[in-house]
């Protein structure tokens, strides 16, 4: 009895103090749209970054203002944020303006990869895992309890369909988990380790968008296209 | 004193004599640049000869003339002091002519005579041989030096060579100011001082270091003349402490000293034969190309850039040729060394081109060659970088360009980008453990493998059904004792007899007379025959005669019979 009191009581206070901070944060980002709408960018950055839980909405305002304030890399840091917190229903708006930002021109497949990052968006990471796990079940039954013809065809169809899922999966993990940093500095060279003594493997143009792999002191090990290396923290937005 | 008298008239002549010669005098001198009497120099390092005339008539004629300076070489000459004196009307004139020379070569040298003509006279002076060395005295940990050092001596046209100059200075030195050395085309800066110590002669002597990189352009041989470092020091004294101090008081105890180097040689020699003109020496690791943007209108600026990573002759590379297909037209921009780029010994270089498309299509810019000569390996090298495919067009779809490049103003900026204000909490991503949903992933595979280890298992068992029979008849049969048992059911001992021998033998038909049978095969005696028959009637007439009241000991019998036949049966 005792305990189911107590259990009561504490979802009813956990509800109350998370409407209470939501409310805040509501507070902060309608406070933050009102400045941006009259063009004070400064103030509604930091009203924007004042809200606790940050959501598309609010990183990809936070990445107009930077960008209305000539902050490039800052801008497409948040605007890249914005896109890892996405939904089909406005991934499209960030996503247009991060590519409007971003220098390096899309290639044909860096456009499929872009629409299987959209379609992503549309099922939840949770949903996607489950969904892997019943084809993955399915495909392996088709494989062990039909035979002949109707095992291929049928194999091959939720096989299919096992690989279109885990595609997806992988493209929102990259969207959701992925630390990402901007690279501020022209000619920004890539080392081999968290050192400048290593040999250079390449170099990166300002506004970059890389994934950080692994954090050094004062150095960051990072992934871009197909260059992996280390760059010194001084040479990003992170 | 007739005796005296002798000595006076042999001494009067004497003088005459002299005060007639002495009337005009010119004496040689030679001293090192710091006005000390030297008897040996070294190569390349400047001396001082000193011609001085002294005569009691006016001495009008020019300067005098020294022979044996056509080995040397001159660096200055002239008159430097004239002093006239009158004593009781006795006139006294004083010439002295200085030359700094120096000499490119060892051997021995003879300076002199100097001829000066006075009065319709020509008065020759003495002559001094002095000793040009290869390099200078050994070193004296306690004595101010400055060394002058190349590496290698011996280079390829284009290789680096380590110029250093260290100084070595003595007891209360102070350097104020250092001559550079000399070699065409040495523009890279010097960087120093560094300081550091070097064992000599079980001293740790204190140094300080410059140093210089020089990339040859040409081959020869290049000699680089002694650097000469201006310094500080306290004048030795032959006074006392107390005497010298005072005289520092007044300035006097510090003189300025020059000191020269050593010269150093370097032999340059031209590159091996190659088909290619190339240029760049050293050791270049790598060689990448980028460009922005990828896609450009016709006429519009796309940069090209090619970054070269290595140490070598950074100033005598040149920017590469582009090897560009038809429809794409180049020119070069700029060349600049990457200063974000940091390593110790490498350095990168960027040459930067505009292209431009005059025509509408995708373009592959072929691999761009540098060829160098490799120093570590002493062979010719090169190295490509990848193809790059641009596209030029003709429409303004490069839409994300224009805004690039173009200013938006602020009023534009807020037309167009428009807030989002939806979507303003975190999205919360639920998921799975990543081990958890491997593990998940692993189940169906754990069942379908149950499943088919558990079909193999029964088809196992039913292709060697008979034999797994035999193997657990006895087994078999103590379990079914043990129900009988636990139900105290008398009537179970003969089917589970039956169900043994059925078991346990291949016999087709099974009956009382067939397990006798049985049994005697294996080796049963005639008295545990009788006894066998005996116990298997009383377990048919349990099972099959109603009136049969059961036997307390036919169960532990059953059971003895089992523990015979396990030991006895094959």
């Amino acid at each position: 009895m005792a305990y189911s009191f107590f259990k009561t009581i504490s979802v009813i206070t956990y509800c109350f103090f998370s409407l209470v901070y939501a409310g805040a944060d509501e507070e902060f980002f309608l406070q933050a749209n009102a400045q941006y709408q009259a063009g004070k960018f400064e103030s509604a950055l930091k009203l924007y970054e004042a809200v606790a839980n940050k959501g598309a909405a609010v990183w990809y305002n936070m990445g107009l203002s930077s960008y209305h304030l000539n902050d490039i890399p800052h801008a497409l840091l948040y605007l890249r944020r914005a896109l890892s917190q996405s939904s089909r229903f406005n991934y499209w708006t960030i996503k247009n303006h991060l590519l409007q930002l971003d220098p390096h021109q899309l290639s044909s497949l860096d456009k499929l990869s872009m629409y299987t990052e959209y379609s992503s968006t549309a099922i939840s990471y949770a949903w996607l895992q489950c969904i892997i796990l019943l084809f993955w079940s399915a495909f392996c039954i088709s494989l062990y309890f039909f035979r002949s013809k109707k095992r291929i065809i049928i194999s091959i169809m939720i096989g299919c369909l096992l690989l279109g899922a885990f595609v997806l999966l992988r493209k929102q993990f990259h969207l959701r988990f992925d630390k990402i940093a901007v690279v501020k500095k022209a000619d920004t060279p890539v080392y081999l380790g968290p050192n400048s003594a290593f040999n250079q493997t390449g170099l990166l143009q300002e506004r970059a968008i890389v994934t950080v792999l692994q954090e050094g002191d004062n150095w960051y090990k990072v992934r871009y296209n197909k260059v992996y290396g280390w760059i010194e923290a001084d040479n990003l937005v992170i | 004193m007739v005796k005296r008298i002798g000595k006076f008239i042999v001494l009067l002549p004497c003088i005459l004599f002299y005060s007639l010669f002495a009337e005009t005098a010119v004496k040689i001198h030679v001293t090192d640049v710091n006005g000390e009497a030297l008897k040996q120099a070294a190569m390349g390092v400047p001396f001082v000869i000193e011609i001085i005339v002294e005569s009691s008539e006016n001495i009008t004629n020019g300067t005098p003339i020294l022979s044996g300076l056509q080995h040397l070489h001159i660096e200055n000459q002239g008159l430097v002091s004239t002093i006239s004196t009158s004593i009781n009307g006795k006139y006294s004139n004083k010439k002295i002519f200085r030359y700094t020379v120096r000499s490119d070569k060892k051997g021995t040298f003879t300076i002199g005579p100097a001829a000066v003509v006075v009065n319709g006279k020509q008065i020759q002076s003495n002559s001094i041989t002095i000793v040009v060395s290869e390099s200078q005295q050994a070193r004296d940990t306690n004595q101010t030096q400055l060394q002058l050092r190349v590496e290698p001596e011996k280079v390829m046209v284009g290789q680096p060579v380590t110029i250093t100059m260290k100084f070595f200075p003595g007891p209360a030195t102070q350097l104020m100011e250092m001559s550079k050395p000399e070699l065409p085309g040495l523009t890279e800066p010097i960087t120093g001082p560094t300081t550091g110590s070097e064992n000599i002669n079980n001293d740790e002597v204190p140094f300080l270091e410059w140093k210089t990189s020089w990339y040859p352009d040409k081959a020869g041989s290049f000699a680089i003349a002694p650097i000469r470092a201006l310094y500080k020091t306290v004048k030795k004294s032959k006074y006392s402490r107390f005497v010298q101090d005072i005289f520092t008081m007044f300035d006097n105890g510090i003189e300025q000293k020059n000191i020269y180097s050593n010269n150093a040689v370097i032999l340059v020699e031209s590159l091996p034969a190659f088909e290619h003109n190339v240029k760049a020496v050293g050791n270049f690791v790598s060689l990448q190309a980028s460009v922005d943007p990828f896609i450009a209108r016709i006429g519009e600026g796309i940069v090209f850039k090619l970054s070269l990573v290595g140490s070598g002759n950074w100033n005598s590379i040149e920017a590469p040729v582009l090897l560009l297909p038809d429809g794409l037209k180049y020119y070069e921009s700029k060349q600049y060394m990457n200063e974000q780029y940091k390593h110790d010994s490498m350095k990168n270089k960027l040459f930067e081109y505009i292209i431009q498309g005059n025509k509408e299509g995708k373009y592959t810019i072929a691999s761009q060659t540098f060829y160098f000569y490799d120093t570590q390996s002493q062979q010719y090298k090169k190295m490509q970088t990848e193809p790059i495919t641009i596209t030029i067009k003709n429409d303004v779809s490069n839409q994300k360009q224009e805004i690039a490049a173009q200013p938006i103003n602020e009023s534009s900026k807020q037309s167009e980008f428009k807030i989002l204000e939806y979507s303003w909490q975190e999205k919360k991503t639920h998921a799975f453990n990543k081990f958890i949903f491997y593990l998940l992933l692993l189940i169906p595979l754990i069942v379908i493998g149950v499943i088919h280890i558990n079909n193999i298992f029964f088809r196992y068992r039913s292709l060697h059904a008979k034999e797994f029979q035999q193997k657990y008849a006895l087994k078999h049969a103590k379990s079914e004792l043990k129900n009988a048992l636990k139900k105290n059911n008398q009537t179970e001992l003969y089917s589970l007899f039956i169900n043994f021998f059925n078991r346990k033998t291949n016999l087709h038909v099974l009956n009382e007379t067939t397990i006798l049978e049985y049994l005697k095969s294996n080796n049963l005696s005639e008295s545990e025959l009788a006894a066998w028959q005996k116990f298997f009637n009383q377990c048919a007439q349990a099972a099959f005669d109603m009136s049969y009241k059961n036997n307390n000991f036919l169960f532990s019998e059953a059971e003895q019979w089992l523990i015979l036949f396990s030991k006895r049966l094959a």
